[in-house]
């Protein structure tokens, strides 16, 4: 399929999304007046939340907008709950564009773009913060994850190692460090210097599940999935509500050949898009089927909403149902906004499922060009004929 | 600062932030205009948690929100619907009325539906605005359907983009030219279908005798025979076009392309055999068919609202046969000239043929 074919594909794709989350379910009547209609214990504003609204509501000045943006978006991490990101950025980003908006207001709101996936713009306005003061280290570790993301190694080493000499806390600095080091072609010198630390229980939780979480990724990516998934699993003991960490868990045991350990890691309330596109994969029968519908009802939902952010679990989505054209417009199209591993995977298993030379090219292209080493993905790629 | 490492370490968790679902958010709203002089109807289903924050729905504040709380709540959700949208037409405001409210399901979840009616002027075209409960969250979508007429229109507001405008009604002429081109753009993109009509087009300057390929007489003899072999395809697809457009007919796209690959493998693997050439003719015809469904698929794919079925059909059919007509004409002249070299009927006729033959069947095998 030429790229103008490929166009009208994803276009009578878009179309036919739009025409299923818009069509129009039956209305009805509950006779029991006690018919629960809706759960909004999770979308109410609890009494804190409540106070810091009655502040900015009496003056919406710059303070008042960055408690309630950040108050937000801590609300949106614990509960895992999208519409709170949405309310910070209604916050943020009026008082963002308010001139001599302070640094706090603005690095919140460069956080509300990164859930967005627009992390050229995150990118940018972090820049900006970290011309106007070098020592902003929140912006700084915020800039290396957007540069992670989209594959700036380089990037991304040159913040981390100023995070690490600014003397921030060292596990974070180290993975972060890594991290831009394995995706510049130095795997088994990352993997020596995380090996090499001894991480300590009296640091900060989140701090320790983030350098296990690298680690893990690092140790996967160098063929070793029992340390892999030794690590994921420390690491979600001290972030149970991290999916992104969740998701890598079971991943690793899907590759290991463990899909009953990783459909008992997936079914949990509530489940993100990334974490039931995964259950659906690894689970059996009616509950998989179940999951697919679920998953697929949130992307014809999120392509009709005109939203980019789940191309990756489309794309896992169409592998999984044997959509070789639709999984590597999808695997595309993400990768053109994000390069991790999961990323580098799903590009890999589309352009090998679709036959797609030009999107095998794409890929083998930037591994060459990067020095990105992932065992899993060479060994998809070796055990493929040329593209 | 220790709420500050602590987004830090969450960011690093996950910098890509969009791993969460359950994603409400949205509310969709159907907007029915059956005639000028008949009040709009409007449906408008709310996410409960999306407006939880500007009605006062949960009154014992238990987070559990009954069908009980909603019908008290009216008195509240009434006024505050009323606040957040505005319907107009041709410039001027219509008068909205709250009908009713009831339940209704997406995405599993359960949504208010609010039934609203507005009286409007007759002339002009329809305008839905307002905060549309999308103020106090960026993240806020409205799926717009509007039904005008028979006609189905679409469209999604946002806190940037809080307006929907009717679209105007495109002129026939205006639709016919728009397909025109798409009909045109369809054939050169689509290699399938230039590769099919090459495939008829290069035994066309030859004729077969003794099973063996010989040049062909005068230009009329080949034009005539072109012109046959290129009618019964026209004939053929645009008749299955027409079908499935109109709904009279529905296969799924799958089967169709597979249907394409092969045509074009049998079109070359019958190149090849001068003895058979006169089955060119059915074979062009009957592949027509199957053509005629992928031109279909190819055209549902483009957003024709608001476009009369009339100057869409025809217009993309005579585009996809200008198309076609603008490949015969390069073709023609060049392979006219060639007819009496032996490099040609030697040659270029087979290597040609196996060539997009064998693409042909390479399309075959990765449309399965």
């Amino acid at each position: 399929m030429g790229v103008p074919a490929r166009l009208l594909f994803v276009l009578a794709l878009a179309v036919a999304a739009y025409s299923r989350a818009a069509a129009a379910s039956d209305r009805f009547l509950p006779t029991d007046p006690h018919f629960v209609v809706a759960n909004v214990r999770q979308a109410a504003p609890d009494p804190a939340m409540r106070a810091l609204i009655a502040l900015w509501r009496a003056a919406p000045d710059d303070g008042a907008s960055a408690a309630l943006g950040a108050a937000f978006l801590k609300r949106a991490g614990d509960l895992r709950e999208p519409m709170f990101v949405g309310r910070a950025e209604a916050v943020l980003a009026a008082a963002a564009s308010k001139p001599g908006a302070s640094a706090v207001v603005r690095r919140l709101y460069a956080e509300t773009l990164q859930y967005r996936h627009e992390f050229k713009t995150a990118e940018s306005l972090l820049d900006a913060l970290l011309q106007e003061s070098s020592r902003d280290a929140a912006a700084r570790q915020q800039r290396a994850s957007v540069r992670l993301v989209r594959g700036d190694f380089a990037g991304a080493r040159a913040d981390c190692a100023q995070l690490l000499a600014a003397g921030g806390v060292q596990s974070v600095a180290l993975a972060c460090l890594a991290e831009a080091m394995a995706g510049a072609g130095q795997l088994p010198q990352a993997r020596a210097l995380l090996d090499a630390y001894p991480l300590r229980d009296g640091e900060p939780a989140e701090a320790r599940a983030y350098f296990l979480a690298v680690r893990g990724e690092l140790h996967e990516r160098g063929a070793d999935s029992d340390r892999a998934i030794a690590d994921y699993a420390a690491a979600l003991m001290l972030a149970p509500n991290a999916d992104a960490v969740r998701a890598a868990l079971a991943d690793a045991l899907i590759a290991r050949g463990s899909p009953a350990e990783a459909a008992e890691l997936l079914a949990i309330e509530r489940p993100s898009l990334a974490l039931a596109v995964r259950h659906a994969a690894c689970a059996q029968g009616a509950e998989r089927e179940r999951l697919r519908a679920l998953a697929t009802g949130w992307l014809d939902l999120e392509a009709a909403r005109g939203d980019a952010l789940h191309y990756r679990e489309a794309a896992l989505l169409a592998l999984e149902a044997g959509e070789g054209e639709r999984a590597v417009a999808a695997a595309r199209a993400n990768f053109r906004m994000q390069r991790e591993l999961p990323d580098v995977r799903v590009l890999a298993r589309a352009a090998l499922a679709a036959h797609d030379a030009a999107a095998r090219h794409e890929l083998e292209t930037w591994l060459r060009d990067t020095g990105f080493r992932d065992a899993v993905t060479e060994k998809l790629l070796a055990n493929a004929a040329p593209g | 600062m220790k709420r500050i490492l602590f987004v830090l370490f969450c960011l690093a968790l996950g910098a890509a932030r969009a791993a969460f679902a359950h994603s409400t958010s949205t509310s969709y709203l159907l907007l029915e205009a059956p005639a000028p002089d008949a009040p709009v109807t409007l449906r408008w289903d709310l996410a409960v948690q999306d407006i939880v924050w500007s009605v006062y729905i949960d009154q014992d504040y238990d987070g559990v929100v009954t069908w009980q709380e909603v019908t008290e709540a009216r008195r509240y959700l009434e006024p505050a619907v009323l606040r957040e949208i505005t319907l107009a037409r041709g410039g001027t405001a219509c008068t909205l009325r709250f009908r009713d409210v009831a339940l209704a399901e997406h995405t599993g979840q359960n949504f208010l539906s609010v039934s609203l009616v507005g009286e409007c002027p007759k002339e002009g075209l329809l305008a839905v605005s307002g905060s549309l409960f999308m103020s106090g969250d960026a993240s806020q979508r409205v799926l717009l359907s509007a039904t005008r007429g028979q006609e189905k229109l679409a469209g999604v507001l946002s806190a940037e983009s809080p307006t929907w405008l009717e679209p105007s009604r495109p002129s026939a002429w205006a639709s016919f030219a728009r397909f025109v081109r798409e009909g045109i753009w369809h054939v050169l993109i689509g290699y399938d279908h230039i590769a099919f009509i090459l495939l008829l087009l290069l035994p066309a300057v030859l004729r077969s005798e003794d099973g063996k390929w010989r040049s062909a007489g005068s230009l009329s003899q080949v034009a005539r025979d072109i012109v046959t072999i290129v009618t019964a395809f026209t004939i053929a697809h645009s008749t299955t076009l027409a079908l499935a457009v109109t709904g009279t007919v529905h296969l799924p796209t799958q089967p169709i392309e597979v249907a394409i690959a092969a045509s074009i493998a049998v079109a070359g693997g019958l190149n090849l055999l001068p003895k058979l050439s006169r089955l060119r003719l059915p074979l062009a015809f009957g592949f027509g068919f199957v053509h005629g469904f992928g031109f279909a698929n190819a055209l549902s794919g483009i957003d024709a609202a608001g476009t009369a079925l009339l100057p869409l059909l025809a217009g993309f059919n005579i585009g996809v046969e200008l198309a076609q007509l603008a490949i015969v004409s390069a073709v023609l002249p060049l392979i006219y000239l060639a007819r009496n070299r032996r490099w040609y009927a030697g040659g270029v006729l087979p290597l040609g043929s196996c060539a997009l033959g064998a693409a042909g069947l390479v399309w075959l095998w990765q449309r399965l």
